[in-house]
C-alpha cells in the first residue's frame, strides 16, 4: 500500500499541510487520520501543498472536500495550492475549482489565507 | 329509501355480480358473493348480489357511516381482507346466517378510487391454500374487485372506465372553485391525473383561491396547472394524505401538514368532491411545523414522521409510520417511551440510551434497531430525533423520523459476508470477480430489456475492480418513469467498501424516487446533492444524468463532478460539453446546468465512470481521445461494442468501471 508522505506547519492563523504520493483508495484513512490527529484548526485557514501530487482519485478528493466543508461549518476556510495537472483537471471536472480557492503556489496561497487571518484577528474582540 | 340517484346502472351491477357466481366463483368453491358501493362518508349501499336471499338483501340495502362490517373494514384500511371462519358478531354481513363460513371483502379499485367493497362468501371454512396458491387467488378476488369497480364507475359520465390524461366532466368544477374562493383560508383544489390504464399518477393543481400564497412566495398564477408533485416535492404527507382521501372519500384532517405549501399553517382539512380533492389550510397558534430538512427527507427516502407533545400526551404519525409499524390508519400511534415494547429484547438498550439521550439529556439522538411489528415480520429500522424546547429550557417535545434500513441493512450484512469469504479462503481471481459481480447484480438488476419498445437498446456492463476484492460505490441505472421518459445514471461514490456502497444504494434508490416526480435532470441532481450532504456520514459523489423522451427523441441531462457523456454519430464521436455541475456533497448550493440534445436514429450515447479511462499516466484529454477512437470502430451491435471498450479501455486492474451504453433504433 503506497502510503503518503504528511507533513505540518503551523503559521499565525495559517496550517499548512504538504501531502507527497499518488492520492487514492489504499491511502485514504491515512490522509483522515493524520487530519484527525494533527488536527488543524478549522477556525483558521488550512492549506494543502499538492506539489507532491501527480494523481488524485475521488478518495482523496473526498478527504480534502470533507475538510474544507468542516473549515467552512466552524468559520475557517481551505486552500489548494501548487496543483499538478492530473490533479488539476479532476479538480475542473468536478468544479471544486468555482468553490474552493485554489492558488499556483503555496507562498500564493499563504500569503492570501495569512491576510484573511490578519482581518479575523484584528476584528475578534480579544 | 335512497337519498339520491346512485351514479351506477343497477342492471349492469347484478349482471356482474350474477356472472361472476356463475363463471368465477364454482373455481374457488364460493357460493354467495355481494358488491358494495361506496357513497358519501364512506357509506356502503348495495350495489348487486348473488347467492344471497332476497330478503337479506333488502335488510343490507344500505349500510350507514360508522356501522363495522367486514366491507367497511376493508373500505377503511384499502386492502383485501380475509375471514377464514364467519366473521364474528360484532362485525354483522349480510346472509350471515346461510352462507355461515369464510369471507374474503376486497377493495374494488378503479382509478385511484375505491368505489366500492366485492364481498365472497363461503358455505365453510375457507380452503387452506398454499401460500403460492393464496396469493394467486387474492390477486385474481382483486382482479375481479376491479372489474365490479368498473361496473360501478360506468354511471360517471358513461364512460367506460378512467378519462385517459386527466380529462373529466366539467360540472362539479366551476362549483367547486366558487366555494374556494368564499373561503379566507387558503385552499387549493386538486384534480387527479391518471394514466393510460387507469392508474392514480398524481394530481393536478386546478384552482387556487386568493388567500393562497405558499413558503416560497408563489400564488395562484404560479400553480394553477402544476402537478402536485412537481409543485411541492418535498411534501410527501400531502400527496399521501390527498390519495387516501381520493381512494376512501374520507375525509382527512392533518395537524401537521408538510411545509411548502402555506406557512405558519398548522393544519389542513382534505375532503373529496366527485373527482376532486378541496384542501383547506387553517391557521393553528402553536405552529408545529417540521422542519423542512426532515421534510426532505421524508420525500426522499419514504420516511416516517412523528412528533409528540410530551405536556399534552399526543402523538402524531404520518401515514409512512402506520406502514413502518405494520398498523393500520385505525390504529393509535404509540408514544417513544413505549418504543422498547416494539423492539427485539436484544435492542432494547440501545433503545433505552437513545431515549435518555433524547429526553434526559436534551439532545438529538439515533439509534438503530430491529422492530417486531404486529404481523410477526422484522424490520430493521432506524430513528433520528430531536428534542423541541419548551418554556424555560424544558423539552416540550420531540420530533423526529423513522426509516426502513432492511434493504439497505441486508445489503451491509451480504457485503460483510462475502468479505469475511474472501478474506479467509484463497480464492482465485476469477471467483472473487464474480462475487463481487453478483453483489453488484444484486443492487442492480440488469437493464430491462423491454426498453426496446421504447425505440431504444440499452446495454450495461460493470467490471469490479481486481485489487480491492470488494465491491465499490460504481453504479447505472436505467428506468422508465410512469411518464415514458427513460432514466439514464451513471454514479460514482467515492471510496469502497461498505460505507461506498451503501451510499450508492442510497442515492440510487433516491434519484429513482425523485424522477418519478417529473422534474428535470438539473433540479433532480440539486435534490441529490441535498441527500448526499445530509447522510450521516457525508458522502461524495459524482453523477451524470439523463432523461430521454422517446416520442420527441430529446435527452435532458446534467452532470455533478461527472464525465460528460459521449455521443457517437454517423461514424465519428465526441463529448458532450461540459456543463455547470459540481460534484454532490461538497457544497451547498451549487448550479447544476442542463444540457439538450436531440438525438438521431442510429446515435449511440456512452454513460462511463473514469475506470474507464487510462488516468494514471499521461494526460486526460489523450486517453478521451483514444476511448473515442475505441468507441467508434466497428462493431456488431451496441453489446459487442461496450464489451469491445471493457476489453481495450482503461486501467482495469485499479478501479471498477460502469458503462451504460444507449443505441437508437436506425430508420
Amino acid at each position: 500500500m503506497p502510503l503518503l508522505d504528511l507533513s505540518f506547519e503551523q503559521l499565525p492563523g495559517v496550517t499548512v499541510i504538504a501531502i507527497t504520493g499518488e492520492m487514492d483508495a489504499t491511502n485514504r484513512g491515512q490522509l483522515e487520520s493524520y487530519l484527525e490527529e494533527r488536527g488543524p484548526d478549522l477556525r483558521e485557514q488550512v492549506v494543502f501543498d499538492l506539489a507532491g501530487v501527480p494523481f488524485m482519485d475521488s478518495s482523496g478528493l473526498h478527504v480534502l472536500l470533507a475538510c474544507a466543508a468542516a473549515c467552512d461549518e466552524r468559520g475557517g476556510a481551505a486552500r489548494l495550492a501548487a496543483v499538478q495537472s492530473l490533479p488539476a483537471r479532476l479538480l475542473e471536472i468536478t468544479e471544486v475549482v468555482a468553490y474552493v480557492p485554489v492558488h499556483p503556489t503555496v507562498a500564493d496561497a499563504v500569503a492570501a489565507a495569512s491576510a484573511v487571518a490578519r482581518n479575523m484577528t484584528a476584528r475578534a474582540p480579544d | 329509501m335512497r337519498e339520491r340517484q346512485q351514479p351506477w346502472r343497477e342492471a349492469d351491477a347484478q349482471a356482474v355480480v350474477r356472472s361472476l357466481l356463475e363463471h368465477a366463483l364454482p373455481a374457488l368453491g364460493a357460493t354467495a358473493v355481494a358488491l358494495w358501493a361506496t357513497g358519501p362518508g364512506a357509506s356502503l349501499a348495495l350495489a348487486g348480489y348473488a347467492g344471497f336471499s332476497g330478503e337479506e338483501a333488502d335488510r343490507w340495502r344500505h349500510v350507514p357511516p360508522g356501522v363495522a362490517t367486514p366491507a367497511a373494514r376493508a373500505l377503511a384500511e384499502r386492502r383485501l381482507i380475509r375471514y377464514d371462519t364467519a366473521p364474528k358478531a360484532r362485525l354483522p354481513t349480510i346472509g350471515a346466517r346461510h352462507v355461515g363460513g369464510g369471507r374474503v371483502v376486497a377493495p374494488a379499485l378503479w382509478g385511484g378510487r375505491i368505489l366500492g367493497v366485492l364481498e365472497i362468501g363461503w358455505p365453510h371454512r375457507l380452503p387452506s391454500w398454499p401460500p403460492q396458491t393464496e396469493r394467486h387467488t387474492e390477486r385474481q378476488i382483486e382482479a375481479l374487485a376491479e372489474l365490479c369497480a368498473r361496473t360501478l364507475d360506468a354511471g360517471h359520465g358513461g364512460r367506460a372506465g378512467p378519462a385517459p390524461e386527466g380529462v373529466v366532466p366539467e360540472p362539479a368544477r366551476a362549483e367547486l372553485a366558487e366555494l374556494a374562493d368564499t373561503l379566507p383560508d387558503p385552499a387549493l383544489v386538486l384534480l387527479p391525473r391518471l394514466g393510460p390504464r387507469g392508474g392514480l399518477e398524481g394530481f393536478v393543481v386546478e384552482h387556487a383561491n386568493p388567500p393562497f400564497a405558499d413558503a416560497s412566495g408563489r400564488h395562484r398564477a404560479g400553480l394553477e396547472g402544476v402537478s402536485l408533485a412537481e409543485a411541492y416535492p418535498m411534501a410527501a404527507g400531502l400527496a399521501g394524505a390527498a390519495e387516501e382521501v381520493y381512494a376512501t372519500g374520507r375525509p382527512a384532517r392533518l395537524s401537521h401538514p408538510p411545509p411548502g405549501p402555506p406557512a405558519g399553517r398548522a393544519e389542513l382539512a382534505v375532503t373529496r368532491h366527485g373527482v376532486r380533492l378541496l384542501l383547506v389550510w387553517r391557521a393553528r397558534d402553536h405552529a408545529g411545523r417540521l422542519p423542512a430538512l426532515l421534510a426532505h427527507a421524508q420525500r426522499l427516502a419514504r420516511i416516517g414522521a412523528f412528533e409528540e407533545d410530551l405536556l399534552a400526551g399526543e402523538v402524531t404519525w404520518n401515514g409512512e409510520m402506520f406502514d413502518l409499524y405494520g398498523l393500520g390508519p385505525r390504529d393509535r400511534p404509540f408514544p417513544l417511551d413505549r418504543l422498547s415494547d416494539h423492539a427485539h429484547p436484544d435492542d432494547a438498550p440501545a433503545v433505552g440510551g437513545f431515549l435518555r439521550t433524547l429526553v434526559g439529556r436534551r439532545r438529538p439522538a439515533a439509534v438503530a434497531f430491529r422492530l417486531r411489528r404486529p404481523d410477526g415480520a422484522v424490520r430493521q429500522v432506524r430513528v433520528v430525533a430531536e428534542p423541541v424546547p419548551g418554556a424555560g429550557g424544558a423539552v416540550a417535545g420531540v420530533r423526529g423520523v423513522c426509516q426502513d434500513v432492511s434493504s439497505q441493512h441486508w445489503t451491509e450484512v451480504a457485503l460483510a459476508v462475502t468479505r469475511d469469504q474472501l478474506a479467509h479462503t484463497e480464492r482465485h481471481a476469477a471467483e472473487r470477480d464474480r462475487l463481487a459481480l453478483r453483489l453488484q447484480r444484486a443492487i442492480m438488476p440488469p437493464s430491462d430489456d423491454a426498453m426496446d419498445s421504447y425505440g431504444l437498446h440499452v446495454a450495461v456492463r460493470y467490471r469490479p475492480a481486481r485489487e480491492e476484492h470488494l465491491v465499490g460505490g460504481d453504479w447505472y441505472d436505467a428506468f422508465a418513469l410512469p411518464s415514458r421518459r427513460i432514466l439514464l445514471v451513471v454514479g460514482d461514490v467515492a471510496g469502497h467498501g461498505l460505507q461506498a456502497a451503501t451510499g450508492m444504494v442510497v442515492l440510487r434508490n433516491a434519484l429513482r424516487g425523485l424522477a418519478v416526480t417529473g422534474a428535470g435532470p438539473a433540479r433532480l441532481l440539486a435534490w441529490l446533492n441535498l441527500l448526499a450532504r445530509h447522510q450521516a456520514d457525508r458522502v461524495t459523489a459524482t453523477v451524470v444524468c439523463g432523461l430521454y423522451d422517446p416520442r420527441t427523441r430529446e435527452l435532458r441531462w446534467a452532470r455533478a463532478g461527472h464525465l460528460p457523456p459521449l455521443l457517437l454519430r454517423g461514424g465519428g464521436g465526441r463529448e458532450l460539453p461540459l456543463t455547470r455541475g459540481a460534484v454532490l456533497g461538497a457544497f451547498r448550493d451549487p448550479r447544476y446546468e442542463e444540457g439538450r440534445l436531440r438525438l438521431r436514429p442510429d446515435d449511440t450515447l456512452l454513460l462511463y465512470t473514469d475506470g474507464l479511462i487510462e488516468r494514471r499516466n499521461g494526460d486526460l484529454e489523450r486517453a478521451r481521445d483514444r476511448l473515442l477512437a475505441t468507441a467508434t470502430q466497428p462493431a456488431g451491435g451496441l453489446d459487442h461494442r461496450l464489451d469491445h471498450l471493457l476489453t481495450h479501455c482503461g486501467s482495469s486492474e485499479d478501479d471498477d468501471t460502469c458503462l451504460v451504453g444507449v443505441h437508437l433504433r436506425p430508420e
